[in-house]
């Protein structure tokens, strides 16, 4: 019996899901590569990504109520037929174990940088897979429930960076505003929306997991939306406080961000405290692309339960990991030049192909009135409402 | 060596904790998805620890989107 079967999360428990992962690795990253563009403008560049994004998260949503609490691989499977189903399927699987990889690189860089510059980067990726690993064994519902319980803390540790750097705020960072036209902030919005917005398409695999059979429209774009302002909070904050020329040439604004609150000399050097915000949003964004990369091969190789493919999976993500960021300037190159396309592709384009062919193709007839074929109970989607179900 | 060895050491602790259920329960694909993927892990762990050259992910997203450096540059 997999550890997935009947397991059910709260739609509470989905949008918080979402919220977190839409934060993800983004507050780390987000004002440096918005400010690479667009300088002072960033915010507006997150503004446009924002609302680019609540747009995404309309169309996530238009697909996962057509799902119906159907997997998503079982709805594609259905339209497309086993094989080119299957091939379609990898393609989204694909994206998220390179996903992952991303996460992987910008937690251990970011580590190995800031926080703890002695340890081996290996040990980092380690340790922090190990805890992925860990967290999907026990299964969705226990890490939602974590996500519950951890959701508050985040929260506060944001509104408390977000507070205690008020006093610092310098208002004319800001200025002059669009002073090299519009195109720069394009620029700087495609991998920011790339980043916080595009990449949570993997909330479509939870869909099966949410109980109820209403609509799901709300609660992802509530998701899209907290996620997003806070994004856009940082972005803000970022600008006004670092300005420009900071945010473009340290890797990790944030951190920066945190060193700089200091409180009448009693209140200071809390970066360590805050990054605990930063691991809980890249555990989750990591854990949700793990989970669609796990369970995803489960279900198109049609296998009964997929937690033995954890430890293979997570060796082999550590090595292209650790192969795949020989140093943090070509992975930034890589990361700013290619991978918003990467993410358009797959995380964007793969979705509106799914969307159509759900709304487009009719399901195909079972072959066999009454038998099921084995790869309609993949590991995971054992839901008792799913309609071809016995 | 002994870093493979240590690999090596991994990837049986693994076969000790997930194999012996899943021959129990007679679930004989979800063990050879579970072994080509272990093979797989610890060749390439292996190749990693005796720091073998091995192809970037990475490049393959730079190769697939290579137009758009070419585009950009126009």
């Amino acid at each position: 019996m997999s550890i997935y079967s009947n397991a059910k999360i709260s739609v509470r428990q989905f949008a918080i899901l979402i919220m977190i992962g839409t934060v993800g690795d983004s507050i780390l990253i987000m004002p440096t590569i918005t400010a690479a563009s667009s300088k002072q403008d960033a915010w507006l560049s997150m503004l446009l990504a924002f609302f680019a994004g609540i747009l995404t998260g309309g169309i996530f949503a238009a697909i996962a109520n057509r799902l119906q609490r159907v997997s998503l691989y079982e709805a594609i499977r259905q339209r497309l037929g086993l094989w080119f189903g299957g091939f379609f399927f990898l393609l989204f699987i694909f994206s998220s174990f390179m996903c992952i990889l991303t996460l992987l690189s910008e937690m251990s860089q970011f580590m190995t940088t800031q926080l703890m510059p002695e340890t081996p980067v290996n040990a980092i990726i380690l340790f922090f897979g190990a805890v992925i690993i860990i967290a999907y064994r026990y299964g969705i519902e226990a890490y939602a429930r974590m996500g519950e319980i951890l959701f508050p803390v985040m929260m506060g540790l944001f509104v408390l960076l977000v507070v205690l750097l008020m006093p610092q705020i310098k208002w004319p960072n800001m200025l002059p505003i669009m002073a090299r036209g519009f195109l720069p902030i394009i620029n700087g919005a495609l991998p920011a929306y790339c980043t916080g917005f595009v990449e949570m398409a993997v909330l479509l695999m939870l869909v099966p997991y949410v109980e109820g059979n209403g609509k799901l429209t709300k609660h992802i774009l509530k998701g899209f939306i907290v996620g997003g302002i806070i994004l856009f909070l940082i972005v803000l904050i970022s600008v006004l406080v670092l300005g420009p020329a900071l945010m473009e040439t340290k890797y990790y604004p944030t951190f920066v961000l945190a060193q700089k609150i200091m409180i009448g000399h009693f209140l200071e050097r809390i970066e360590a405290v805050m990054a605990f915000l930063w691991v809980i949003t890249v555990f989750y964004k990591t854990l949700i692309h793990f989970f669609t990369l796990t369970t995803g091969l489960a279900q198109v190789f049609r296998l009964k339960e997929s937690k033995m493919l954890t430890i293979p999976l997570g060796m082999i993500l550590l090595v292209c990991t650790v192969v795949g960021t020989p140093n943090i300037t070509t992975y930034n190159q890589i990361l700013i030049d290619y991978y918003p396309w990467f993410d358009l592709t797959f995380f964007l384009v793969l979705p509106l192909i799914m969307l159509f062919l759900i709304i487009a193709v009719k399901q195909k007839p079972p072959k066999v009135q009454g038998q099921q074929p084995q790869g309609q109970q993949p590991q995971g989607q054992q839901q008792p409402q799913q309609p071809q179900k016995n | 060596m002994t870093s493979v060895l240590a690999v090596l050491a991994l990837a049986a602790g693994a076969f000790w904790l997930e194999a012996p259920g899943l021959i129990r329960r007679q679930q004989f694909r979800e063990l050879s998805a579970f072994l080509v993927l272990l093979l797989i892990g610890t060749v390439l762990y292996s190749l990693l620890m005796l720091q073998l050259s091995l192809p970037n992910p990475f490049m393959l997203v730079k190769w697939m989107f290579r137009w758009m450096g070419t585009a950009k540059s126009f």
